[in-house]
């Protein structure tokens, strides 16, 4: 890979997308404080904030214009779920985006025009023990699922409605993920291949827009802990005065800044120039899924015994991020693609092979 | 937002053209041979011929000694740079001090010290840090008296790379010690041929020649002042790199990379590809078990991350990438790593990585000074009270 082309690095946002992201901003502090995010319960759903969500066009935004869209670009969705991240907003967005957007590329017109406000779920990975763990899936009443045996064919992408959901319990999570099982009611939306590569694509796209929930949970967590570090007192100074306070925090606001754009150069490459850097998206995801628990690790630490209680916020970043990493798989699997990424920029550029042998002359 | 390949005009694909031909004819193994062998961060033939076309001081105007190169130009003019890679310590240097020349040095020796710097006969190296004083420069105790029309200086300068081939040291200097200790700083170039200036080599494991520089009451004329007695404080914190002056509209066009030190993070990055094509078989096809690959994906993703982070976050995020990084690399090669030279490409590669990766946590401030500005400036955590 040439490590030295000209390249612009403009992460800079545009005037559109810094008022979407203080509009969202605004109403989710006004609809979406901590109480409102404990009140979802363990099922981690609140239907009346995802409703007054879709009234702002949220669950329609990154549709065609002929769906009643606004055919918003990944970048967009992914600043989006970052503020909804931010919030801890009760609603299955990364599902929704991105199965509906899948959807609607093979079921333009056959689903009418209000259904895409519905939440739709995801299955984001290959079947396990007791189905396929669809993140969303205990509040949604359809969901996107690659079918493989014994469910259907190997790569048959399929769109099931009104399955039994079993609820997939992780403690405290607020995830409102469910298993579910084949349903009476499923139709074939794309087979072998095209259904692979179908369902890659989209299930990039959601686990660009966890990687993004993530980092907005965490930011709110760090927030959390650089106030409690400037108001706790120890031996008549502020805790946030100790480098053995100070420092740790300065490395999580670091690994988060790293990580948010390092996930908008992925998710812009995906966007604009798709198979040039297949490594970005999976590093993105991978980075987020740690850089998060372990900022959010740090933030419930620095406020010792309090960041333990369940009153605490920062109890609610914590646990809500481990069941969203959760339910994305294990990141491993995405580090594990960043070299299969390398392989392919590797084997596209032949030319290149025995370019890193220039040392082997001096 | 915009990441795009920047589409070049025939005259900018011409210049890119010649640029890569400079370097190649140039930069030949012997060239990197000897940098492998001095440590010196500067090979004077190349500096010179940089300077016979401008290209030390780029985007000065032809009058000043530059070649008034616009900011893609001047883009393509560092990248061509970048991929020899040769340290260029002693041009960095030269730049940083010959913008300080250009806003602040004194009518009398400002035009000649320009011209001179950016035809490559004159260098600039930097006084900043002294043996007992660390990160903390402003705490400088290297004196500067008055004597009629110029100066006497006494003390000593640590870390000043390049000394051994430069005219002048840019030398921090306290002119008044009954002031704070910001207060009381006055910027002198001191040439390093004056009676009373000695310098002595410091190897560091980098590889790299530093020096430490004694002066035993040296005489420097007042036309060597940059900027005004005391006032040393605020040439330094001048934005003094030459990319700043290329104003609004060059900004404008993002070409520049997030942070100054993104070069670690792309150091990283090619010994990542220089690894991944070691663990690769003859074919091209992925040989290595799935264990290798999850480590290697680690640095990758280190590496990706710490290409990304701006500014100050950068500064800190693209050092630690690379220390540990190269020391996660340095375990996958195994044994392959005593193979040397003679070893595949990766292992010399990722090996003075490794080394040069404990010294950027130092250059230009420690890991910890950027740790507590992040802590302060953008995190808003109180500063702590201390004594001094």
């Amino acid at each position: 890979m040439d490590r030295f082309e000209l390249r612009r690095h403009d992460y800079s946002l545009s005037g559109e997308q810094r008022q979407l992201i203080s509009v969202l901003r605004d109403f989710l502090s006004a609809h979406c404080p901590p109480d409102v995010v404990r009140a979802a319960g363990p099922l981690g759903y609140d239907p009346a904030l995802w409703d007054r969500l879709g009234e702002l066009g949220l669950a329609r935004m990154g549709l065609p214009a002929a769906l009643g869209g606004a055919g918003a670009s990944l970048v967009d969705l992914v600043l989006v779920a970052e503020e909804l991240g931010r919030a801890a907003a009760p609603v299955p967005f990364a599902d929704h985006a991105a199965a509906s957007r899948l959807l609607s590329r093979y079921r333009p017109l056959a689903a009418p025009q209000a259904d895409w406000d519905e939440p739709i779920g995801f299955g984001v990975r290959e079947p396990g023990a007791r189905g396929h763990l669809i993140p969303g899936g205990a509040v949604t009443r359809s969901a996107i699922v690659l079918a493989g045996p014994p469910a259907g064919p190997v790569g048959s992408l399929e769109l099931w409605r009104g399955g039994q959901p079993a609820p997939a319990e992780l403690p405290l999570s607020g995830l409102p993920a469910a298993w579910w099982a084949c349903p009476g009611d499923r139709s074939v939306l794309a087979t072998g291949d095209e259904a692979v590569r179908a369902h890659g694509r989209a299930r990039t796209e959601w686990k660009l827009l966890t990687a993004a929930t993530l980092i907005g949970l965490a930011g709110t967590g760090l927030a959390g802990a650089v106030e409690f570090a400037k108001t706790r007192y120890t031996r008549g100074v502020p805790v946030g005065t100790l480098q053995g306070i100070s420092h740790p925090l300065a490395d999580i606001a670091t690994a988060l800044v790293s990580g948010r754009h390092l996930l908008y150069r992925a998710t812009w490459m995906l966007e604009n120039e798709p198979g040039t850097r297949p490594d970005l998206a999976p590093a993105a995801c991978a980075f987020a899924a740690r850089a998060t628990a372990d900022a959010l690790e740090t933030a419930v630490h620095v406020q010792g015994g309090l960041g333990f209680t369940l009153e605490s916020d920062v109890s609610l970043y914590f646990l809500r991020a481990r069941g969203l990493i959760a339910a994305g798989g294990d990141p491993g699997r995405d580090v594990l693609e960043v070299v299969d990424g390398l392989d392919a920029i590797r084997r596209a550029e032949p030319a290149s092979r025995g370019a890193g042998t220039e040392t082997k002359t001096r | 937002m915009d990441f795009s390949k920047v589409a070049l005009d025939d005259g900018q694909a011409a210049f890119a053209r010649e640029v890569g031909e400079f370097f190649a004819a140039r930069v030949t193994p012997d060239v990197l041979d000897a940098e492998e062998r001095s440590g010196d961060g500067f090979c004077e033939p190349l500096h010179l011929a940089m300077g016979e076309r401008g290209w030390l001081l780029d985007t000065w105007p032809e009058t000043d000694g530059g070649a008034g190169l616009g900011p893609v130009e001047h883009r393509l003019l560092v990248l061509g740079k970048e991929r020899t890679g040769l340290p260029f310590i002693t041009l960095d240097t030269t730049r940083l001090v010959a913008e300080a020349v250009r806003r602040h040095a004194p009518e009398e020796s400002r035009r000649r010290l320009m011209l001179d710097a950016a035809r490559g006969t004159v260098r600039f190296c930097l006084g900043y840090t002294e043996p007992e004083g660390g990160s903390d420069v402003a705490a400088a105790a290297t004196r500067a008296v008055r004597d009629g029309d110029g100066w006497v200086v006494d003390g000593a300068k640590m870390f000043t790379t390049g000394a051994h081939n430069c005219q002048y040291a840019f030398t921090i200097t306290r002119t008044n010690p009954g002031v704070r200790k910001h207060k009381g700083l006055t910027m002198l170039l001191v040439p390093l041929d004056a009676p009373g200036v000695s310098v002595s080599p410091v190897r560091t494991f980098g590889g790299e020649r530093t020096n430490i520089v004694y002066f035993g009451g040296v005489r420097v004329p007042d036309s060597l002042r940059i900027g005004p007695v005391d006032g040393g404080w605020g040439v330094l914190h001048d934005r003094l790199d030459v990319e700043h002056g290329l104003g609004a509209d060059a900004a404008a066009l993002a070409l520049d990379p997030p942070s100054v030190r993104t070069g670690y993070a792309t150091l990283l990055a090619r010994c990542v590809d220089a690894v991944h094509e070691w663990s690769l078989g003859d074919d091209g096809r992925a040989v290595a078990a799935d264990d290798l690959r999850y480590r290697l994906g680690r640095v990758a993703i280190e590496a990706e991350a710490a290409l990304s982070a701006p500014g100050h976050y950068g500064r800190v995020a693209a050092s630690r990438a690379l220390i540990d990084g190269t020391a996660r690399l340095m375990e996958l090669l195994g044994q392959d790593v005593l193979l040397g030279a003679e070893g595949p490409a990766a292992v010399p590669l990722a090996e003075r990585a490794h080394r040069f990766a404990q010294g950027t946590a130092i250059y230009g401030g420690t890991l910890e000074v950027f740790r507590n500005i992040i802590a302060e400036q953008d995190l808003k955590l109180p500063r702590p009270s201390y004594p001094a």
